[in-house]
């Protein structure tokens, strides 16, 4: 087909075109952006904790009573709760994990490292022998601590630190980072702060803190020491997680009862799903997804209305010059791809532009965020969904255009 | 000539129907993007304490040690923003401010005195007195406490609306009496409904859109009381925390700390002073670090903390972006409309009327579509926001303080300033986008477009 | 009334340079009812968008009603088509959004004629065309000679001292034209000069003088008699 011709039209009524070309620049530049933000977003919102989620609550109980035995209470509580009917585990710890909060020391593999730029920052969180049942959090190389380890809670956070104890568990990325040759069970790692050395006893698997965009501290919430404490009271905090389908009932007859299973003058302070929790840090991140993809698609949509307007305009434009293409002997076909071959042309001219303008964007963004650049698989995709699209809105112009009777070349208009 | 422009501009948007309302509504979703986005810019990046720029100063000191950076902060040139304890004590001797306040946040059980009200967690600041004349404020009943209760325990307290709303109903409970904690405390003040946004004096917890305190308290108490940090930071990574006093001496705890100036003149004294300190305690051993004490106003503190967010910022800048794709579109359209009108305009020029008259008539008649969609633009934002609105509430416990819900139904308010900037956007949007097809229109020769039709 | 004077008019393109008109001279008195007619291509478009100082001359002078209108801006040239032109199109030219009351109203409102004046004029215009019951319709409802009569409507409400007329009856049929041809003599007899463009020989001699353009330059003129405009009109 005629493409010189096609050009040089286009070229003898650039405005329109030109400004096509600038929206589809532009709307390539923002949407592969957004795009990526949104696809990074959901990565981090769905991915694996590794923790039981949905079968897990939190409780707080507070007491008022201020000769309360908050060591003998503990005891007590966790022993209720673990014979519960339906209850898998259940154990005290520091606060609940997928939340804000948290906890953090510097770790190394000797007492040198920790006072180097090589300390391992790693969140930390305290538990009895069953918190990794209580997360649901698989092991892979050896055991939790053991029971006897475990002891009686200290009256301050600083106490606690000062009685850390010889055994530790991590996770296997903390184990990596710490041991990138491998073989960190049984290893001593030291604590910062407290600087004392512990022993790995175990190695989690896997679990995430909580969801967190590429900085630098979210590596923090996959380095997570385990370490066998019970933290200070007087306000008791524990994590249960019960057997499929029995969440809801549990968690209904645990705040019923447990306040007054002991003495204190106690109260339920807070009661909540695990899936509340997780559901509530990630709020933002999912409300900024879902803005950000209406965003996207809005801008995709006035950029369609704006190829189709400029389509439409020449059809009308056109209408003579048309009518006398069909009077010569081009098919209907011929005249719908003239439309289609034109504002594929346009749309690629924008679109070359818009890789340009994304990565521009992208590099801003990455640095902003701290997420990996832009991967280059975004522009092209970014570009054929506007081919698509563009072909698509151009669709119905192109078809009016195809229907010009050959007659209207004879008539005066 | 205006008012016959516009009915001209109106009677050719009738004409295609669907056209303008397509246009209409492209620039009405562009303004309202930029717009909901401009609106949480413009509340994150208000100023709390305007009338105080050049008096308030937050304090740091350079207290790290001498390692490089490990890549955890975006701004390593800062100080870190809180105070070791006992540098703050240092501080607190300087005769040179107006006021200081070093402070920090803790948590109490508030036990009520009507058996009705379950126990609840309160959020206490523990501050020295200043606290209240230096940040202005305000007291709905009674006041603070004097400097003398900072330094041994007094058992007053100044309690938020909330806490008197929840508690006593909002009477003026001045004098009555309230257990945190197990221990009984005598209320010498009520606050109103103050919120200062971003709340700037501590931006570290809950961030810095989160409601003040529940309950403030003199300093007196973290003599007795001290801060019970649940996690610990220390200036020293090699910091020996072995009993309760260590995490002092080892600088695991941390305050915030303000001071009020009263000229440029005390403000130079002041850095000399902290400046000063420094350097004596670089003789025992610590501020490794070349001299860098930061004693910043709140403009600069909330820059330094960026309270605005990157966040924020993307948002704006998609905002905008979408905004460009529809004046980039709206051009378009207008373009191809008024030259498929050309042989009209031919006739008009014909009948006398001047480029001039041409050229205006065409740019009104995108400047009314601007307008229009403006108007429609800054409904469809209110719509967003209240949208946002209800979205931030679900997010929201139902137990939660009222005041943080106020807090966040202001954060996306749309005030006067806001209204003024989206008219002025569609119409900025409105000559961007039609200037250039006005210009063009205008100069189309008349005699063009007589014989054609 | 009109005075051209070695009128010349170029069209360039890339390649060929086209002398649309060539020392064309050309005197027309007040009153005077002239025809233009050529064959297409000769020129008498071109001499009309002279004429009606929609085109600017190259070359030569032209004088209308006393006043050198060879050398003006745009804008001048505007103003006096609105204050001293009254333009008939043979595609009517209405402007299709505006009422029959619009259409005759917008080159008033380009010479800012007051409110109370414009309605009067508009009114009496409408009158003389026999309009007046249909100025609340839209031009696409009216049929062809009416569209017609309406555009006359709006060359004369501004009272012009030129009417320039392109084919004003190409698109009618004959009793049609016939009654277009007979208001612009009416008009004409009111002492308003009229230049008009056409090619049909029947409706020229219904002129004062009918003067023949080919190729861009005068070839003939005749001078009516009063017997042909009689049995012309018979």
């Amino acid at each position: 087909m005629e493409i010189r011709a096609l050009l040089s039209s286009l070229w003898r009524s650039r405005t329109g075109p030109i400004l096509v070309a600038a929206q589809v620049a532009v709307t390539l530049a923002v949407v592969v952006n957004v795009a990526y933000i949104v696809q990074q977003r959901l990565s981090v919102l769905n991915a694996d904790t590794g923790i039981d989620i949905p079968n897990i609550f939190w409780v707080t109980v507070a007491a008022q009573d201020p000769n309360y035995n908050f060591a003998a209470a503990v005891r007590e509580d966790l022993a209720y709760l673990n014979g519960l009917p339906g209850v898998v585990a259940a154990s005290t710890s520091n606060g609940p994990p997928q939340s804000w909060w948290m906890m953090g020391l510097p770790f190394g593999t000797t007492q040198e490292q920790l006072q180097q730029p090589s300390a391992v920052p790693a969140r930390v969180f305290l538990g009895t022998e069953k918190y990794f049942d209580a997360l649901g959090l698989k092991f892979a190389a050896g055991k939790p601590f053991d029971a006897g380890i475990v002891a009686p809670p200290a009256t301050g956070m600083n106490e606690t630190i000062a009685n850390w104890p010889a055994q530790v568990v991590v996770t296997q990325a903390l184990a990596d980072k710490l041991f990138p040759q491998g073989g960190a069970l049984g290893k001593t790692i030291w604590v910062g702060l407290v600087n004392r050395p512990s022993t790995i006893v175990g190695i989690v698997e896997h679990m995430q803190g909580v969801p967190s965009m590429g900085s630098k501290l979210a590596e923090m919430q996959y380095q997570i020491v385990f370490a066998p404490i019970i933290p200070a009271g007087p306000t008791a905090f524990y994590l249960v997680r019960t057997q499929p389908g029995k969440r809801d009932a549990v968690m209904a007859r645990v705040e019923k009862e447990i306040a007054d299973l002991q003495p204190g003058n106690r109260f339920v302070q807070r009661i909540e799903t695990l899936e509340k929790t997780a559901a509530q840090t990630r709020f933002g991140m999912r409300s900024s997804v879902i803005i950000l993809s209406i965003v996207g698609v809005l801008v995709l949509a006035v950029t369609m209305i704006g190829v189709a307007g400029l389509a439409a305009f020449n059809v009308t434009t056109r209408t003579k010059q048309l009518g006398t293409r069909r009077a010569i002997g081009a098919t209907k076909f011929h005249i719908l791809r003239y439309f289609m071959v034109e504002n594929w042309f346009i749309t690629t001219t924008g679109a070359l532009v818009g890789c340009v303008l994304a990565l521009a964007a992208g590099v801003r963004l990455s640095t902003m965020f701290q997420m990996p650049r832009l991967p280059l698989y975004y522009l092209v995709a970014g570009v054929i969904a506007l081919w698509l699209l563009g072909l698509l809105a151009v669709l119905v112009p192109a078809r009016r255009a195809a229907s010009i009777s050959p007659a209207t070349a004879t008539r005066m208009v | 000539m205006l008012l016959h422009d516009v009915r001209l501009a109106l009677r050719s948007l009738r004409r295609n129907p669907v056209l303008s309302a397509l246009m209409v509504l492209t620039i009405a979703v562009g303004i309202a993007a930029s717009m909901i986005a401009i609106t949480l810019y413009h509340a994150r990046a208000g100023h709390p304490i305007p009338w105080k720029e050049d008096k308030l100063y937050a304090v740091t000191l350079d207290t790290r040690d001498d390692e490089p950076d490990q890549g955890y902060s975006r701004h390593p040139e800062y100080p870190p923003f809180q105070l070791t304890w006992r540098d703050a004590q240092s501080l607190y001797e300087s005769k040179i401010p107006r006021h200081a306040a070093m402070m920090f946040r803790s948590n109490r059980l508030l036990s009520p005195p009507s058996r009705t009200l379950k126990p609840f967690d309160v959020v206490v600041r523990v501050t020295t007195a200043d606290f209240f004349p230096m940040f202005d404020v305000p007291f709905r009943y009674g006041g603070g406490w004097p400097r003398s209760s900072d330094s041994a325990p007094d058992n007053v307290i100044v309690i938020s609306k909330y806490i008197n709303d929840k508690v006593f109903g909002g009477i003026n409970s001045v004098g009555r009496e309230l257990t945190l904690s197990g221990k009984p405390y005598r209320i010498i003040g009520v606050l109103p409904a103050w919120m200062p946004q971003p709340r700037f004096y501590d931006l570290n917890f809950g961030g810095a859109f989160d409601i003040p305190e529940d309950i403030y308290m003199p300093f007196g108490w973290a003599r007795v009381e001290p801060p019970r940090p649940q996690s610990l930071s220390c200036v020293r990574n090699n910091a020996k925390v072995t009993g309760p006093d260590s995490i002092y001496t080892e600088d695991c705890v941390w305050l915030a700390y303000w001071v009020e100036l009263d000229s440029r003149a005390a403000l130079e004294r002041f850095q000399q002073f902290v400046d000063n300190y420094t350097r004596d305690e670089k003789r025992g051993g610590r501020f490794p670090r070349a001299l860098n004490n930061r004693i910043v106003n709140v403009s600069t503190w909330l820059e330094m903390n960026d309270v605005v967010g990157d966040e924020s910022r993307m948002q704006v800048g998609v905002g905008l972006a979408f905004l460009a794709v529809c004046v980039l579109n709206i051009f378009g359209l207008m373009l191809a409309k008024f030259l498929s009108a050309a042989p009209v305009t031919g006739v008009r020029r014909a009948l006398g009327a001047s480029r001039v008259d041409i050229v205006r008539q065409h740019l009104i008649e995108v400047v009314v579509v601007g307008l229009i969609g403006g108007l429609v633009g800054l409904l469809l934002s209110f719509g967003g926001l209240a949208l946002l609105r209800l979205m931030f509430a679900a997010g929201l416990e139902s137990s939660d303080n009222p005041a943080r819900m106020q807090m966040l139904q202001s954060l996306n308010h749309m005030d006067f300033t806001m209204i003024l900037l989206a008219t002025a956007l569609s119409l900025a949007t409105g000559i961007l986008a039609g200037i250039y097809p006005a210009w063009r229109i205008g100069r189309l020769t008349p005699a063009t477009f007589l014989k054609t039709q | 009334m009109i005075a051209m004077n070695n009128v010349g008019k170029v069209f360039r393109t890339e390649l060929v340079e086209t002398h649309a008109l060539r020392n064309f001279s050309l005197e027309v008195d007040p009153g005077e009812f002239v025809a233009i007619t050529g064959h297409s291509g000769s020129g008498k478009t071109t001499f009309l968008n002279v004429a009606g100082l929609l085109e600017e001359l190259d070359t030569g002078t032209y004088e209308l009603d006393g006043q050198d209108v060879s050398r003006l801006t745009d804008t001048e040239r505007s103003g006096i088509r609105n204050q001293k032109i009254g333009f008939i199109f043979q595609g009517f030219n209405l402007i299709p959004d505006l009422d029959i009351y619009d259409n005759v109203e917008a080159p008033l409102h380009y010479r800012r004629v007051p409110a109370a004046e414009r309605k009067e004029r508009i009114l009496a215009a409408l009158d003389i065309v026999g309009l007046t019951s249909r100025m609340k319709h839209l031009p696409s409802q009216l049929s062809g000679g009416q569209q017609q009569r309406a555009a006359i409507a709006r060359a004369i409400a501004g009272d012009p001292r030129v009417i320039l007329a392109d084919e004003p009856t190409g698109n009618l049929d004959t009793t049609m034209s016939n009654q277009i041809m007979d208001m612009l003599e009416q008009i004409n007899a009111g002492g308003t000069t009229i230049l008009m463009v056409t090619h049909n020989p029947e409706l020229a001699v219904r002129a004062h003088r009918q003067i023949h353009i080919v190729d861009g330059h005068i070839d003939s003129i005749r001078q009516s008699t009063p017997r042909a405009v009689a049995s012309a009109s018979v």
